[in-house]
């Protein structure tokens, strides 16, 4: 038995390395909800499933597993804020669990990396699917002190919901729970053509070619182009990362001229909940550093009704 | 993925995925922390390293990542003619 209203917070690499704003943004949001977050100490790389598990499967599902064995020795469900994390972390979780021979032999190589045996007694959660279902809009109402005015083209990656067979979260073809979400922040959701591809950063993809990666992300942005959003929304420090140097190299190299600012979930929940906006971390960004996100201040008579 | 982990056994591997699997090596994360970015978390009230295995390496614990290192993701040496290649 877990405990309650407790995570292992799974940091990643991007997030903490990059992007720590979202690591501020995660634990505020997290604390104002009630819920404590635990440092998962002496945590790797998930390891990241684009290079790692095509490089060699089992030894991916290993180093996966000892940081399972970190959460499962906190007796916490882990948390994480990324599409990759949750993909290598959710997907390694579960096979273990029905694997019994996959586990032995996990564990009979874990324990070369340490004290470490995987038992397959925790779940692995997305900070996205713990809000859209868990807080809901209907709880995080209680919560918010403000609201944005903005339009959003939002961007849900890829192993977030794929393959839906192992998630198990929603449709990958329509989803809905980050649009029914956020809708009560303020935020009104763009669609836009291909929506749900790729950003061009996952799959090894960034690492191996930048110029494969650029031509994936240039479609993605073009199409974002044309319903002229207010911001970028996403659900992962990868794509996050994609979406900020992304539009920084089609500015610099193909005419562009881009200035979309980039917001993961947790910044923008944050924001809306009463964190200052120096904390949300805009003005470290390549986008949208002047970029304000205003909105309304929710009165006290308002708060009432 | 047999098919990749395949490759990988004959040491069909990018330069720039050997570098991240280094970086695991090194570093436990892909992705390395930086000095802007030290100076960045400390601006925003976070331990100026996350609490991973990197920290404890700085720390003179480096016994995770030496076992990382030493059992995981093992890669067989550049090819010759590959290293002839990248080296042109």
């Amino acid at each position: 038995m877990v405990k309650e209203n407790t995570f292992a917070f799974f940091l990643g690499c991007i997030m903490p390395n990059r992007y720590p704003a979202i690591e501020k943004s995660t634990k505020f949001v997290m604390d104002k909800l009630g819920y404590k977050l635990l440092d998962m100490e002496r945590a790797t790389c998930c390891p990241a499933p684009g290079v790692f598990r095509s490089f060699n499967k089992f030894d991916w599902m290993v180093a996966a597993a000892r940081n399972l064995c970190i959460a499962e020795q906190l007796d916490a469900d882990i948390l994480t804020v990324c599409n990759g994390c949750f993909g290598t972390l959710q997907e390694v979780n579960k096979h273990l669990k029905q694997n019994e021979e996959h586990r032995e032999m996990v564990n009979e190589k874990l324990k070369l990396l340490g004290d470490y045996e995987y038992k397959g007694t925790i779940n692995v959660r997305h900070i996205a699917e713990v809000l859209g279902y868990e807080i809901g809009p209907w709880g995080i109402e209680d919560h918010i002190v403000r609201k944005v005015n903005v339009k959003a083209a939002i961007h849900y990656g890829c192993h977030f919901l794929k393959p839906t067979r192992i998630r198990e979260i929603e449709s990958s073809e329509g989803p809905t729970i980050i649009e029914d979400f956020v809708e009560v922040l303020g935020v009104e959701s763009v669609r836009f053509k291909e929506q749900f591809t790729c950003c061009g950063a996952g799959g090894g993809v960034k690492a191996y070619s930048g110029d494969a990666s650029m031509t994936i992300f240039g479609e993605k942005m073009k199409n974002i182009d044309e319903v002229k959003p207010d911001i970028i929304l996403d659900i992962c420090p990868f794509c996050h990362l994609q979406f900020e140097t992304g539009q920084d190299y089609l500015n610099k190299n193909k005419s562009c001229n881009y200035n979309y600012p980039v917001i993961h979930i947790s910044q923008l929940v944050a924001y809306c909940m009463g964190m200052d906006q120096e904390f949300v971390g805009l003005q470290y960004q390549l986008m949208g550093q002047d970029f304000i996100f205003g909105g309304e201040q929710i009165t006290e008579k308002e708060e009432a009704a | 993925m047999e098919l990749r982990n395949y490759a990988t056994k004959l040491g069909n591997i990018s330069p720039s995925h050997r570098a991240v699997v280094s970086y695991l090596k090194n570093f436990g994360h892909a992705v390395p922390i930086n000095d802007e970015i030290r100076k960045r978390r400390i601006e925003l009230g976070l331990e100026e390293l996350p609490p991973t295995a990197f920290k404890f390496k700085q720390e003179g614990d480096d016994k995770d990542l030496k076992n990382i290192e030493e059992h995981m993701f093992e890669l067989p040496p550049v090819k010759e003619d590959k290293k002839e290649k990248e080296e042109a």
